[in-house]
């Protein structure tokens, strides 16, 4: 782990800390706050999409591989894989308004996104390591018509560069245009098209994806290609989930070892793997969430490509490999955290914000297939939980002499 | 390194442990709004073709309310938690003539929600709106009346003391 990714994660946890524990923090007895005398005005909330931080690790353990040609398969050894994700989105423009009818509220969103990507692939027969990143800045836009249709665009520009050597960074870009039509809360369907390089390669596949069931209750959802999930929001706090999805990246890689035996100082390292298994996402209050993922990988998939060899086989851009291999399937840990930030409009019964909200996190920034989750979205009430309420859950919500 | 490793993830797990321990209550309105989706979905017996159309308009509303009753509450925060030896006329006057425009606006708001409701509900639907309202507000008012140091509420004080 470099300094810099030490320094991160140690960041990324005491922000919490340093963010949420001193507001109403006191040592006086009873913890009396002083009386609010404030005549500034408190700021209405502009957006229904809140900022998020988000943050995670993905690993599995060195295991076997075997590819072609065998010479090179026998110089890179068996091979593991870790990638740490940090990305972050925010609203830079909301509007709202109503149709023609006056009852269909439309709206538009404009995000900023940016997403850093650090990938630790090991080779064990390789003297030393590389670190291949992934680092870009965003914007999408999401259209929600008020009626049945969404509309959600992405652009992901990127740079991908291995840190052993500066001299192999190269500008990327990703996309995703998705249109989604929700029938009701049980049911949505999504048509699109991608340009991505999750499954290892630079990619144009359509998108499609079918929901059924509510995103705030139960749900299985399938979006090809990201991911199918079977989803239970047991309450408020607690969402448990089955998944299966690709992990992969194409990333650049220095050729200081001479795996292209030609003259090459970058190459081109490809990887995929598909990813089963079961997630338990905690939300801890409403500005932050943590999850712990574990299961199989599975189809695991490596290749290294070059631009030389690949110069007369191209197709949609879709690189040719000079080495192919497959690796055994394993176990893999898979943890991470969100943070959300500000106040946002409210979205609680408005199932087409809750569609907004699932496509933003579904199609993540920075083409990793790795989001932060639907914590923002609330957990549908259940019937007693009313009778459930006690002084505590009330008393801070307003001025008792507000309820005339 | 290893041990180095292990020495940063267990001072993150232990960083962690504290971000979380100190977390404050997850903000309560919401989950009141959530609540109150329940508590009105089920009072009004909303369709799901009703509650697709009502609920983005309900929010609305109900965010402009909070916007416009933010206007007043400035002003009067500064009355009601003020020293009052400071406060002079002007500021109770301002709080005063804050208070008569915030009833005003928040009239006209509701007159002009009222209409868009009576798009979407029926006209018995939108009168058990406003009466679902208020049953809401009351139930908050039970769930205040259970403060444990409230000699009139808890669960063992005679209920409905308001």
């Amino acid at each position: 782990m470099t300094p810099a990714l030490r320094y991160l994660l140690c960041f990324l946890l005491l922000f919490p800390t340093a963010a949420f524990a001193f507001p109403g923090d006191t040592l006086r007895a009873g913890g009396d706050m002083p009386p609010d005398t404030t005549t500034k005005k408190k700021r209405a909330p502009k957006n229904y999409i809140r900022p998020t931080l988000y943050f995670s690790r993905y690993g599995t353990g060195i295991r076997d591989m075997r590819g072609e040609p065998k010479f090179l398969d026998n110089r890179l050894g068996n091979y593991g894989f870790v990638h740490y994700n940090l990305g972050f989105y925010a609203p830079l423009f909301t509007s709202s308004w109503y149709r023609k009818d006056s009852i269909s509220l439309a709206n538009f969103h404009l995000l900023f996104t940016f997403n850093t990507n650090v990938a630790h692939p090991t080779f064990v027969g390789l003297p030393e390591q590389h670190r291949l990143y992934k680092t870009g800045f965003g914007l999408r836009a999401i259209y929600n018509t008020g009626k049945k249709s969404i509309w959600f665009f992405d652009a992901s520009p990127y740079a991908v560069g291995d840190r052993l050597d500066r001299g192999t960074r190269q500008p990327r870009y990703a996309s995703i245009l998705v249109w989604n039509w929700t029938h009701s809360p049980n049911f949505s369907f999504r048509l699109g098209f991608t340009r991505t390089f999750i499954f290892g390669n630079r990619l144009h596949l359509p998108m499609i994806g079918i929901r059924f069931g509510r995103l705030d209750d139960k749900y299985i959802s399938l979006q090809f290609p990201r991911n199918i999930t079977a989803a239970w929001v047991v309450n408020k706090n607690v969402t448990l989930s089955m998944f299966s999805k690709p992990f992969g990246g194409l990333y650049r890689f220095s050729n200081k070892d001479s795996l292209y035996p030609a003259n090459e100082p970058v190459i081109q390292f490809g990887r995929w793997e598909i990813t089963s298994g079961f997630k338990a996402d905690f939300n801890l209050g409403s500005n932050f969430s943590f999850f712990v993922s574990s299961g199989y990988s599975w189809n695991n998939r490596i290749n290294f490509a070059s631009y030389k060899f690949d110069k007369n086989d191209k197709f949609f851009g879709i690189v040719r490999p000079f080495y192919k291999a497959s690796v055994d399937p394993g176990l893999f840990s898979y943890f991470g955290m969100s943070l959300r930030f500000g106040k946002s409009k409210r979205v609680a019964g408005d199932y087409r914000l809750y569609e907004v909200i699932d496509m933003n996190n579904t199609f993540d920034p920075g083409d990793n297939n790795d989001g932060p989750g639907n914590g923002q979205i609330p957990a549908k009430a259940k019937r007693r939980e009313m009778e459930r309420l006690k002084y505590k859950d009330v008393s801070d919500l307003f001025d008792v002499t507000d309820l005339y | 390194m290893r041990t180095r490793k292990h020495i940063v993830l267990l001072m993150s797990l232990l960083l962690l442990g504290a971000g979380l321990f100190a977390q404050p209550k997850q903000r309560a309105s919401e989950r009141i709004d959530a609540i109150k989706v329940a508590f009105i979905t089920k009072r009004l017996d909303l369709s799901s073709e009703e509650a697709e159309k009502f609920w983005p308009v309900y929010n609305d509303y109900q965010d402009k309310r909070d916007a416009l009753r933010e206007e007043m509450m400035a002003a009067k925060r500064k009355v009601k938690n003020g020293d009052a030896a400071v406060l002079t006329d002007a500021d109770y006057d301002a709080y005063v003539n804050a208070e008569l425009t915030y009833q005003e606006k928040d009239a006209a708001l509701m007159k002009e929600y009222v209409a868009r409701f009576r798009k979407v509900l029926s006209k018995r639907k939108v009168a058990l709106l406003l009466l679902a309202e208020e049953d809401f507000k009351k139930e908050l008012l039970k769930r205040m009346s259970d403060k444990p140091d409230n000699p009139g509420g808890g669960k063992k004080g005679p209920k409905g003391g308001k």
